[in-house]
């Protein structure tokens, strides 16, 4: 049984449509992530959840129980706020204990959980120190542990990240992975930031105006996007228009700037309709040509080549104008992966790495 | 050397600032009556001061009107300011901007457009119109403080009271009135100052029958400055210092 249903939630601000009528089921234990540009939704989302917004309509189940109307105070879920929300006149106890003292549990025990929660985000001994003597780091680790201490069903992260310098955020991430294992609760994590959904989560929601676009896990999300803003959001892409000539059991022939080239036809597209080709950078290959390109090449020419130490990044120029992106790796049986600026290419990818979607 | 000139800036900036005042205490204890010499050290100003039933009247009315009028302008001005921050409705800018208006108006302008309201409404002044006055005129400071304190802090932590448990009722005592109380605390010790020390207004919208002490020295002094006078003014600044003090350490202590 999901642990958070959302069933055709709706919620506007003013004239605004923010949420448009949501549907997503949110399981035990998992850590879950809402993916999304600003504005697209998220943080609203993890508001109800949290209570901190009533939405206008449909229902909000927790633990099976409707909670649709029920204040935030009474909801078995705690929150991380992205500016920390830390309470700047109380010390670093204090603030960790505040949930624990609304709920009159005996000092002792307060005591002993709080000290378990700072050893546990790695924050020991620190009791006694004003917030404003804090890091960032440590500031994030006390908000986390604020939220934690209070054992909550769910602990819902608003792009937790974001105010962090980028060292500390991916050791932050490792964190975050470890202690949704140790703590077992389920976790639900808000970020625009692609790199981040992909590395922490068990599922991606992908929102944008408001609705999901995609659900999947970070693999599904990637290699197989259900639609261009999907594609186009999580990674780099390359898309291009093209036209399918024939189809023949599972492969199809598409026309592919003025060149044909055989791909799966996994969504049983017909001749003569319309189509858009997504290659990710690095499904991408290159060839040196003197000449002709061979059959099922795309002839172009070398307009960047950018040394990233673990690969090489090749902007390319095609022979209709359209730029892409490619990326080369360094092996050990190419090691002659350098190219030079205006040298002649032919580019392909392996049948079967492409994603064809219908035209928009 | 450029450490000299800076000494010797700084206790000139004091020495101006101070200097008056320190006269004016030396001089309350001295034993001459009308004479700017010194004639011996005396407490006789004090204890005359005390047998003055006029003045003592006068010392609790302005402690009195002091009082309540920074109470009730410090209480309003918080809701005020809260209203400001918080909520949106319609005319918010110019109220705002009206409350800064009020602050800079002259004082006289402010005493006549007084006078001549309760004159209209056919008020008698008094008691009642004095702390009405003394309580429009600290309203704004309260505001203006409290408002920046507000608007200072992250909203979120409201959000992350009531996500931790709170009630609404909890939020206000444990979050936002902790947070707040710095600038309330500077609010009401401002109003309290500076009603306990208006001439202008407070000459407007006074009436007879209920006299305050800045009127009084002011009346005294068109008299010529006594050594009374003198010792009634150091009372009034140590009392002041005192009051600044107390509530500087209140302060302090609450952000431990």
């Amino acid at each position: 049984m999901p642990v958070v249903c959302l069933n055709n939630v709706s919620k506007s601000f003013g004239s605004q449509q923010v949420i448009d009528n949501l549907c997503l089921d949110i399981l035990k234990g998992e850590f879950l992530t809402l993916l999304g540009p600003s504005g697209c939704g998220k943080t609203t989302v993890l508001r109800l959840i949290a209570g901190l917004e009533t939405c206008d309509s449909g229902t909000i189940l927790i633990n099976g129980r409707d909670q649709t109307r029920l204040p935030a105070c009474d909801r078995d879920v705690n929150t991380v706020f992205q500016s920390y929300a830390l309470f700047p006149h109380m010390n670093v106890f204090d603030n960790i204990s505040f949930g624990l003292k609304l709920k009159k549990i005996p000092a002792r025990q307060i005591q002993e959980r709080v000290k378990e929660t700072l050893a546990l985000v790695k924050l020991a001994g620190m009791d006694n120190r004003p917030i404003s003597q804090l890091s960032g780091g440590q500031q994030q680790r006390v908000a986390i542990a604020r939220a934690i201490v209070n054992q909550p069903l769910i602990l819902l992260l608003d792009e937790p990240l974001s105010a962090l310098d980028y060292k500390l955020r991916k050791q932050m991430r490792l964190d975050l992975r470890h202690l949704h294992r140790k703590l077992g609760i389920t976790f639900v994590f808000v970020t625009h930031d692609q790199e981040e959904a992909l590395t922490l989560s068990d599922r991606v929601v992908v929102m944008h105006n408001g609705s999901i676009q995609q659900t999947g896990t970070p693999k599904e999300i990637y290699e197989t996007p259900v639609n261009l803003f999907v594609a186009d959001f999580v990674g780099e892409s390359n898309i291009f228009d093209a036209r399918v000539t024939s189809t023949t059991g599972p492969d199809m022939e598409i026309r592919i700037q003025g060149v044909s080239k055989t791909v799966q036809n996994r969504r049983g597209f017909k001749k003569d309709q319309a189509v858009k080709v997504l290659l990710r950078p690095e499904d991408m290959t290159v060839e040196r040509t003197k000449d002709q390109c061979h059959r099922g090449f795309l002839p172009g020419q070398v307009k960047e080549m950018i040394y990233k130490g673990t690969t090489v990044d090749l902007i390319i120029r095609l022979d209709n104008g359209q730029d892409i992106f490619v990326t080369e790796f360094f092996n050990e049986d190419d090691q002659d992966i350098f190219y030079d600026v205006n040298e002649r290419v032919c580019v392909s990818w392996i049948k079967g790495w492409e994603v064809t979607l219908p035209h928009e | 050397m450029k450490r000299w000139i800076g000494i010797s800036w700084v206790s000139t900036v004091f020495a101006f600032l101070y200097g008056p005042l320190l006269v004016l205490m030396v001089f309350s204890f001295n034993q001459a009556r009308y004479t700017s010499e010194w004639q011996g050290f005396s407490l006789t100003w004090y204890a005359s001061l005390l047998e003055n039933q006029y003045l003592l009247d006068a010392f609790v009315n302005s402690l009195t009107v002091a009082f309540v009028s920074s109470l009730a302008a410090t209480a309003m001005g918080t809701l005020g300011a809260f209203a400001i921050a918080w909520y949106r409705f319609a005319g918010k800018k110019l109220f705002f901007g009206l409350v800064y208006s009020v602050m800079m108006s002259p004082d006289i302008v402010m005493g006549i457009s007084l006078l001549m309201l309760f004159v209209t409404a056919g008020i008698h002044p008094g008691f009642f119109t004095l702390l009405v006055a003394h309580i429009t005129f600290c309203l704004p400071f309260v505001i203006v403080l409290v408002h920046a304190r507000i608007a200072g802090f992250d909203p979120a932590v409201v959000d992350a009271a009531r996500d931790l448990g709170a009630r609404e009722h909890e939020v206000f005592l444990k979050i936002v009135f902790p947070m707040i109380l710095p600038a309330v605390l500077a609010g009401w010790l401002l109003s309290f100052t500076l009603s306990l020390d208006d001439v202008i207004i407070s000459f407007f919208v006074t009436g007879p029958g209920f006299e305050i002490l800045p009127l009084k020295i002011y009346s005294m002094v068109k008299l010529g400055v006594t050594p009374e006078v003198n010792a009634l003014c150091t009372i009034l600044f140590v009392l002041t210092l005192a009051a600044v003090l107390v509530a500087h350490f209140l302060i302090k202590e609450k952000k431990k």
